[in-house]
């Protein structure tokens, strides 16, 4: 067995013994009930409102869409915020945590390269949220068809660009990780990801006003940090189908920001991450332990 | 003889503006066992992680076993048990060692594993189903010795070892050490415990301010080789004391059978040896304290 495959395989057996996969797993599921019950709750209102009379006929298709897609965009955005959440505890304190504990010098004078010590451990937190991420999102939309009917267009494309963003995120928590203690680290990569967030809000906002300055600020942090893009970009992926009126009005709504991932952008978030990555492993390989 | 088990040659480190490393040079070989001593702050623990490759030396050569320190191929020959000592809490033992043993590249399975607990002093078979996180210090730290040795290690490096056990567990690490010893193993250890070192090191560096400032080797009963011929005698007979400023054990006979010719009764001869404690002590102020 190689030394990443090891260090994997025990990382993962860590985060199970230490139950985080558990305490997850609990938590997702008790968020995907809640979110079923709530869009049961909603639709129900929704369907006697139309039985009723109460909303015009030329409104129905469109709330019939508008309502699902909106509340299973919520929910996407919900978990892949909580997804990256957890990521950045389970990374945050990996590397001088460890060796503070005095845990990795024992790992690192193994015939073993650090940075390979580095992205095993990125892997296994990595794989952790973004299963996490998959199997919550995963039963939202099952909750969302089996409630409304609806289902997201491409399903699969969104859960792997807010993978890339998880990925992200685990990798700036990672690479805190190499200098700064556990809180720390956790802490400065949880305000870069809020910046990045806040970053997409802004051009949002910027072209909801038209202030092109206030735009160009917010392209330029969300580029730099290309999280919320990745989201937009999964929000896109799920209405990409929704076509001629309808599509109007959801696009309108809280999807307004939504923007089709171009391979360039896809391409800048894995060369960014990849960066970061490159980065944290040579400032690991030169850190005295 | 064969190449150096650690060689360091003029290795500098300095941490910001603190200087650790002032420039040592030693060497260990194969079957030997060195134990460094000096005060806090001295360089040993630092000396200790270039050689496994932890800490990078500012300038200087620092060779393990013909490979630069820190490659792959050094660390392939090296065993270590840091002073901060702690492995994964939540891992059984048994796992700990199978976790090591794949990354040091051991085939040695499971009959290394137990070969090297039993060693330490953890062969019960309850105690390797345990998690780590549950163990005493001393049982820690004998775990730790154990993961040092996996892998059949050619430079075994062991700082302050026997700080967390018991007389009995200090006896079983000295087993160990004169084991490695035995294989030609190259021991290097760091320790407080002049008693410790008296008792299983062949060599000692004292170290002071980053510098090697006293190497000596010991004999097989512990007391500085050479040192012996060149103490001071004292025979003390019924009628006084006689002293003598060096004598050979040749030279004491004579001088016995000489009194007891003379009608003299011996009742005590004894040679006033230098001790480790008081040649380290004379290092520590400066002064040549084995002569």
């Amino acid at each position: 067995m190689t030394g990443f495959a090891t260090i994997l395989q025990a990382s993962l057996r860590e985060h199970a013994r230490r139950r985080t996969a558990y305490v997850a797993l609990a938590l997702g599921s008790l968020f995907v009930a809640l979110y079923s019950i709530g869009i049961h709750f909603i639709w129900a209102e929704i369907m006697r409102d139309i039985q009723s009379g109460r909303r015009g006929p030329g409104g129905v298709v469109e709330l019939k869409q508008l309502v699902p897609a909106t509340m299973f965009g919520l929910s996407m955005f919900a978990t892949w915020f909580l997804s990256a959440v957890a990521a950045t505890f389970m990374a945050a304190g990996g590397i001088r945590g460890e060796a503070e504990r005095g845990i990795l010098q024992h790992v690192l004078v193994r015939p073993v390269a650090r940075h390979t010590v580095l992205v095993a451990r990125l892997t296994a937190a990595a794989l952790l949220a973004v299963l996490f991420l998959f199997v919550v999102v995963g039963c939202c939309a099952l909750a969302t068809r089996l409630i409304t009917g609806w289902q997201p267009s491409h399903l699969l494309k969104a859960l792997l660009l807010l993978a890339l963003g998880t990925t992200g995120v685990t990798a700036i928590a990672t690479a805190f990780s190499v200098r700064l203690h556990g809180v720390a680290a956790g802490i400065a990569s949880l305000m870069l990801f809020g910046l990045g967030l806040v970053g997409g809000l802004l051009e949002q906002l910027g072209s909801g006003i038209q202030v092109s300055s206030v735009r160009q600020s917010g392209e330029w942090v969300a580029t730099a940090l290309p999280f919320e893009a990745m989201y937009q970009a999964a929000l896109h992926q799920i209405t990409s189908d929704v076509a001629g009126v309808s599509g109007i009005v959801v696009r309108l709504g809280p999807f307004g920001g939504a923007h089709a991932a171009s391979p360039i952008l896809v391409l800048w978030a894995i060369a960014w991450t990849a960066a970061i990555i490159a980065l944290a492993a040579w400032r690991l390989r030169r850190r005295d332990f | 003889m064969s190449a150096p088990a650690l060689r360091l040659r003029e290795v500098r480190k300095a941490y910001g503006r603190t200087v650790a490393l002032a420039g040592i040079s030693m060497e260990v070989q194969p079957g030997e066992v060195l134990g460094l001593l000096g005060p806090n702050g001295a360089g040993k623990s630092t000396t200790m992680k270039i050689a496994a490759g932890l800490v990078g030396a500012d300038s200087g050569e620092a060779v393990v076993g013909g490979a630069a320190a820190g490659s792959r191929q050094a660390r392939r020959q090296v065993g270590y048990l840091g002073e901060l000592f702690r492995f994964p809490d939540w891992m059984r033992l048994d796992e700990m060692l199978r976790f090591h043993q794949r990354l040091a590249g051991s085939s040695g399975g499971a009959d290394e594993r137990d070969r090297l607990l039993h060693l330490a002093g953890l062969g019960d078979t309850s105690v390797r189903a345990r998690r780590v996180g549950t163990f005493s210090k001393g049982m820690q730290q004998r775990a730790g010795i154990a993961q040092a040795l996996i892998g059949d290690p050619r430079l075994v490096l062991l700082d302050e070892p026997t700080s967390a056990l018991d007389p009995q567990g200090r006896a079983e690490v000295r087993t160990v050490l004169r084991g490695l010893r035995e294989r030609g193993v190259a021991v290097v250890v760091n320790t407080h415990l002049l008693t410790e070192v008296e008792r299983t090191c062949d060599r000692v560096a004292i170290m002071l301010e980053g510098r090697v400032v006293r190497e000596l080797a010991l004999d097989a009963a512990g007391a500085v080789a050479g040192a012996r011929d060149a103490a001071p005698l004292l025979v003390r007979t019924d009628r006084g004391e006689h002293r003598r400023e060096s004598a050979s054990d040749d030279q004491v006979a004579t001088l016995v059978e000489e009194l007891v010719r003379a009608g003299e009764r011996v009742h005590e001869v004894r040679r006033d040896l230098p001790t480790l404690e008081n040649i380290y002590l004379s290092a520590m102020a400066g002064v040549d304290g084995a002569t």
